[in-house]
């Protein structure tokens, strides 16, 4: 079974066409054959009441026949029209002089009947058609039996049969053509509405479209709802489980809140640095899998975002933030370089990025985009000039919970975290290099 | 300073509250947004803490609603989340700062100073008056590189003055934000805080750094280049 509906349904259709235009073709020429053969009979049959009119019984009982008769055929050797006439013992009486030299099987008699047609044979092989028709003939008030025979070459209904047959199929052939031709047509525009509905949800993988569209016929309405209502159910599920997540790191934030400043009381005695530093591990155990968590993934909608303007939002937020430096942010980004995902996953990468390259850059921040040729990712890249990280220890900055320098706050989740994001949730890659402004480099590539 | 924390989780708001007063700072409270709202529209304020998740009325809209009612005092929002969508959505509401909780509590201090700095116009932690010189950070004041030695309340007099060097500021400011709700306040008690400080700050009086304008208030003289 061919595995697209279009060949089914071609297959089916032209089986279906070829068996009805097969069948009725052999019917047409069938009626054909017979309606040539019925005028061929009855043509005969007119031949033998003209041969009965002329036909003269003399004095003796013999059986004369005029030398010219009205049918000049018959006159005519070997002109394709023939004819006998015997007695009812068969012995022949009289023949045409058409049929001179030509051993002419005319049919028998079969039961009593006086009229016969048949098909019979010439002596050369020639195929005719013959009609043998017996009267009684009452000569001097005695009845004699006398069978007229009348044979007409096939070749000319053959002929004409054939004729018929080569307009019939040609016909038929053309037809056939059309139809499928037709049909190739009508199943593109029936088909139409699964070709859309398969590049709407392809589009929907893609990210480029929420949902399905409402305007299908009715037989595929059922299919596109139930896509729509598992998207939404998805997306829904999605969104309980980040609220679910966000609700638990906050119910556990302003305990651990307070715990910690409870720790950094005086009063609190010597194991308060062991509590502080527990309160710590906690509070990034649930950073790390709230973060996590809450990342979409490729399984949420994943529209167009434009990377410029997400950029300058955050750069604007953190320049309102530390209002008291003097940072300036190169944004050189075409407004076209697109990252498809979630917008707040995007948002929690340039973010964090950005948020370290203001807390060590001294004065430039420069954040370029760049779209390799051979795949249609893009490149983002954040630098700074600060004092950059060693080579050596670049590794170690993008483990979770190692931060760059303990006296700035932090919560060591920052690159690492970065990091996760770019590779679990875009399957794209992190590079710290170092930047020629002085500072870090941070290579975000984004695959397409 | 008068600070308005607006903190839903009472532990939490005690915690910032007792923290803040201990540094110096007049503390309003509130645990829900409306009145957060109105608290920001009706008192005079110099700086709020608010969480992005209060009740009521999220910490959000309370933000904008102050925003647009023309009230520009720092804001610094807290976040329980740490999301940068609410970061960014914050900070462009107007917020000023943001902190992700847990955070250490000298962190809240520390960004609230210099929050009311900035929005004074001062980018430096010290405030530099003439021969005065006030550290906001520590808290220390010093004149002629002498150190000056002040109680919380002429500490906070005088920062409040210094950050608004230049302006006459009435008698009901200063002791609006200096005081928060809680205290009594009697104008009597602000003029013999500021005679002490005066006393403290100059005590031969040749330089009379704060002016009395008969009716109208008092000034921190900022002396110009080569006065």
């Amino acid at each position: 079974m061919p595995d697209s509906l279009g060949a089914r349904l071609t297959l089916a259709l032209a089986v279906v066409l070829v068996a009805f235009l097969g069948l009725a073709g052999l019917a047409v020429e069938r009626a054909f054959r017979e309606g040539v053969e019925q005028a061929v009979r009855e043509n005969l049959a007119v031949q033998v009441y003209l041969l009965l009119g002329a036909a003269e019984i003399d004095g003796q009982g013999h059986l004369r026949m005029p030398d010219v008769l009205p049918e000049p055929r018959l006159g005519t050797p070997d002109s394709g029209l023939y004819a006998a006439i015997r007695d009812g013992s068969g012995e022949p009486l009289w023949q045409s002089e058409s049929s001179v030299g030509l051993d002419i099987a005319y049919p028998r008699a079969v039961g009593n009947g006086n009229r016969r047609f048949a098909r019979a044979h010439a002596g050369d092989g020639r195929e005719l058609f013959a009609l043998r028709h017996a009267v009684n003939w009452e000569i001097h008030g005695e009845n004699r039996r006398l069978v007229f025979l009348v044979a007409e070459d096939a070749e000319g209904a053959a002929a004409r049969v054939a004729t018929f047959r080569w307009t019939l199929w040609g016909w038929f052939v053309g037809v056939a053509v059309l139809l499928l031709m037709l049909q190739a047509l009508l199943l593109r525009w029936c088909l139409r509405p699964l070709r859309r509905a398969a590049g709407e949800i392809t589009s929907i993988e893609r990210g480029e479209r929420a949902r399905v569209g409402d305007d299908y016929p009715f037989e595929l309405r059922p299919l596109t709802a139930s896509v729509n209502e598992l998207l939404a159910s998805d997306k829904r599920r999605l969104e309980r489980y980040r609220e679910a997540l966000a609700d638990l790191g906050h119910s556990l934030k302003n305990p651990l809140a307070v715990l910690r400043s409870i720790a950094r009381d005086p009063s609190a005695g010597e194991r308060a640095t062991q509590v502080e530093e527990q309160v710590e591990r906690m509070q990034q155990a649930i950073d790390w899998h709230v973060q996590r968590g809450a990342a979409a993934g490729r399984g949420g909608l994943a529209r167009p975002i434009p990377v410029a303007d997400l950029v300058r939002r955050v750069g604007a937020s953190l320049a309102r933030v530390h209002a008291d430096r003097t940072i300036r942010l190169e944004c050189d980004i075409p407004r076209d370089a697109v990252v498809r995902g979630d917008p707040d996953d995007l948002m929690e990468i340039v973010g964090n990025l950005l948020d370290n390259a203001w807390k060590w850059g001294r004065s430039r921040i420069r954040v370029t985009t760049r779209r390799p040729a051979h795949d249609g990712g893009l490149a983002l890249t954040i630098e700074d000039d600060g004092p950059g990280i060693r080579p050596d220890r670049r590794e170690a900055v993008l483990e979770r919970g190692v931060r760059m320098d303990e006296n700035v706050p932090g919560d060591g989740l920052g690159l690492a975290l970065v990091r996760r994001m770019v590779e679990e949730t875009w399957g794209g890659r992190l590079e710290l290099q170092a930047s020629d402004l002085g500072g870090l480099r941070v290579r975000v590539i984004f695959p397409s | 300073m008068r600070v308005l924390i607006a903190e839903d989780d009472a532990a939490l708001q005690t915690e910032i509250a007792a923290a803040l007063r201990a540094q110096g700072f007049a503390v309003d409270m509130s645990g829900d947004g409306e009145e957060a709202l109105y608290c920001g529209n009706e008192y005079p304020i110099d700086v709020a803490i608010l969480d992005l998740g209060l009740p009521g009325r999220n910490g959000l809209d309370v933000l904008r609603a102050w925003r647009e009612a023309g009230r520009t005092f720092p804001v610094l929002i807290l976040t329980a989340r740490g999301r940068w969508q609410d970061k960014v959505t914050g900070l462009e509401a107007g917020a000023d700062d943001y902190l992700v909780k847990p955070f250490h509590i000298e962190e809240v201090v520390a960004r609230l100073r210099a929050l009311v700095r900035r929005s004074a116009g001062w980018s430096r932690p010290v405030i530099e008056a003439g021969p005065m010189s006030i550290d906001t950070a520590a808290q220390t004041v010093t004149v002629d590189d002498r150190r000056v030695v002040l109680t919380a309340y002429e500490y906070r007099l005088l920062e409040y003055l210094a950050l608004h060097a230049g302006e006459v500021v009435s008698k009901t400011r200063l002791g609006e934000h200096i005081y928060d709700e809680e205290i009594e306040r009697d104008s009597n008690v602000l003029e013999v805080l500021l005679n002490r400080l005066r006393r403290k700050l100059d005590p031969d009086r040749s330089r009379e750094p704060i002016e009395t304008l008969r009716g109208r208030g008092y000034r921190l003289r900022l002396p110009l280049a080569g006065d």
